[in-house]
């Protein structure tokens, strides 16, 4: 049985590869399993594990992109019209000029083209480079090409197109983008388990509170609160308690040490290089509730 | 002027500064609004003290889905080989849509046999504009959950905050951009002025600042870097400087002062009575004032 463990969570920069990382480590230990770096945008996998990963495949991402035959266009202005996008315009004369930028490459003008004018171009939206990391799991490594606005669609194939694949895996953990949007859907769209990473600060709290929102909307059961950086001065504690409490959820605390800092800069794992600290037992913990 | 803190890399200290730099320009008298543009984790307000004055609220409703009516579906599956964004499942062998993928582009519509697909405006989020603890407007967008269109709504904040400035004759304008490279950071820098990119001293975020830079070139804002935490690797910290390689406004050191400012939702210059980075950033707040601003 595949279980998959998304690692997501609001707000930015709270620790979630940091944990999606060393969870894996340890849960390949105890079975087949594949990280995710959905965070296309940044993707912070790699760095995380000083590039420990032998990649043994690239996928080229493209989409659509329309290509102009202005031989046999006749200048009807329907794709204009029908480019969702404004991504078209029409020139005086009757050229069509095309924004590249602004098009999202939904193939309407090609498909309202009466005049065949408009075939099949591609253009690179991102990369998935599949190899294996650490020597212990796959991995997948999801990247955007700097420029193009639509990461969603980006993680949706990432995870839709690998479906499959996934269920090879006991455990396929998943490190999702900051935020509440249509990609971080994608990415807990499938999973049995959700880990919500956050801080003790009143920024921290808000952000879980939207995105618990999101993982309820869709239904999710299995979410679990992590406090990372637990133990800082004045930090939220009773207020986390509470909606934890009154959700009915898992609260899993990390606390705060030097140490994670130095080893997500070094990009070695916490529970490798100090299984002894008390950061590393607390992710020992978490595997072990989770496996 | 508009001035956009930006880092690539969520948590590194975007709202941080983007807080206390309008907490900084207001205290000099100067007139500025706010944009939260990290629509989908919006904490600007907070981080200036919470709201005293709800000036208003709009929802928006801007975001087109498909919807297929299977009464007229003769489940021929076109839609399903045409639409580009996974938008479309078989369930039971029937077509459906998955309304979070779906970007209301009309490809399928434009391809169903037998007109069984309409659109439906579904709720893109909501755009507020607030008056902080500290008398400052701050113009939030806030997308719905598991929604798409986050960089139309950052435009529509931002076009808010404009019209205020006009109105009041304020003449900056400091958005606090989303984490990453994506839709709502390049709303973000369109029209802007001035990039504020924020690092911390890891790998990470260096490299996040860098594929940040990149989408950026294409905007010409006037960039400048603030490097925060920098004393939890100096090393590092040197080393994203030089290979970023644009004028560092300030370093930043690691203060505990700060969560604890954070903690009761006070920005850290108003809270502060002497944390280790109150100075440098005063200082690189002014630098920017007297150099770039005035
Ligand atoms: S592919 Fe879609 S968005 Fe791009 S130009 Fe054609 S109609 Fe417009
Ligand atoms: S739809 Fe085809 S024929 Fe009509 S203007 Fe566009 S390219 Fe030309
Ligand atoms: S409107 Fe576009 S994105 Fe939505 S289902 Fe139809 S083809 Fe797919
Ligand atoms: S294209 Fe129209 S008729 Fe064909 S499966 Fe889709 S909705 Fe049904």
């Amino acid at each position: 049985m595949t279980k998959i463990i998304t690692v997501a969570g609001g707000k930015g920069g709270t620790g979630k590869t940091t944990v999606a990382v060393n969870l894996s480590y340890l849960l390949s230990k105890r079975g087949k399993t594949i990280l995710v770096d959905a965070d296309v945008e940044n993707p912070c996998v790699p760095a995380t594990i000083a590039g420990r990963i032998v990649v043994n495949r690239i996928v080229e991402v493209k989409g659509f992109k329309p290509v102009f035959d202005y031989g046999k266009c006749v200048k009807c202005g329907l794709c204009v019209e029908k480019c969702p996008e404004h991504s078209l315009t029409m020139l005086p004369s009757g050229r069509i000029i095309y924004f590249e930028t602004l098009c999202s490459g939904c193939s309407s003008c090609m498909l309202v083209c009466p005049a065949n004018a408009i075939s099949e171009g591609y253009r690179l939206e991102g990369l998935f480079r599949f190899g294996r990391a650490l020597d212990t799991m796959d991995v997948i490594v999801g990247e955007i090409v700097p420029g193009n606005r639509r990461s969603g669609v980006l993680i949706a194939r990432l995870i839709e197109e690998n479906l499959e694949n996934f269920r090879k895996y006991d455990f396929v953990v998943i490190d999702s983008p900051p935020g509440t949007f249509a990609g971080v859907y994608s990415t807990i769209k499938h999973a049995e388990t959700i880990l919500a990473v956050t801080e003790p600060t009143p920024l921290g709290v808000n952000d879980l509170r939207k995105f618990i929102k999101l993982a309820r909307k869709y239904g999710k059961e299995d979410i679990n609160v992590v406090v990372n950086k637990y133990g800082i001065p004045g930090g939220s504690y009773e207020e986390i308690e509470r909606i934890v409490e009154e959700l009915g959820l898992r609260l899993f605390k990390i606390p705060y040490s030097r140490i994670v800092f130095d080893s997500v800069v070094r990009g070695v794992l916490v529970v490798e290089e100090y299984p002894e600290s008390d950061a590393a037992k607390s992710i020992e913990r978490l595997a072990l509730a989770l496996s | 002027m508009e001035i956009v803190v930006a880092s690539g890399k969520g948590g590194t200290g975007k709202t941080f500064v983007s807080s206390n730099l309008t907490y900084f320009l207001r205290s000099l008298g100067a007139k500025v609004v706010a944009v939260d543009a990290d629509a989908e984790a919006p904490d600007l307000l907070l981080a200036l003290g919470g709201a005293s004055e709800n000036v208003y609220s709009r929802e928006v409703y801007r975001s087109r889905k498909a919807v297929i009516d299977h009464g007229r579906c003769v489940s021929c599956m076109k839609c399903f080989e045409t639409c580009r964004f996974n938008a479309i499942e078989l369930s039971n062998g029937k077509p459906v849509v998955v309304e979070e993928y779906c970007e209301g582009c009309g490809a399928c519509s434009i391809v169903c046999p037998s007109n069984a697909i309409s659109f439906v405006v579904k709720r893109t989020g909501l755009i507020s504009c607030d008056v902080s603890k500290y008398g400052i407007k701050v113009v939030t967008a806030d997308l719905e959950v598991g929604g798409r269109n986050t960089g139309e709504l950052v435009y529509m904040a931002k076009e808010e905050a404009h019209r205020i400035a006009d109105s009041e004759g304020a003449k900056y304008i400091v958005v606090d951009a989303a984490a990453g490279i994506g839709c709502p950071v390049i709303s973000s820098l369109a029209g802007a002025d001035i990039l504020i990119v924020v690092v911390e001293p890891s790998p990470q975020s260096l490299k996040g600042a860098r594929r940040l830079l990149e989408v950026a070139e294409s905007f010409r804002t006037r960039n400048l870097l603030i490097l925060n935490k920098y004393d939890l690797n100096p090393n590092f910290s040197e080393k994203v400087a030089s290979t970023l390689g644009i004028e560092v406004l300030g370093k930043i050191p690691y203060d505990y002062t700060i969560v604890k400012a954070y903690a009761s939702m006070t920005p850290f210059l108003a809270y502060s009575s002497g944390g280790r980075a109150l100075k440098p950033l005063v200082e690189s707040f002014r630098t920017l004032y007297e150099g770039v601003l005035k």
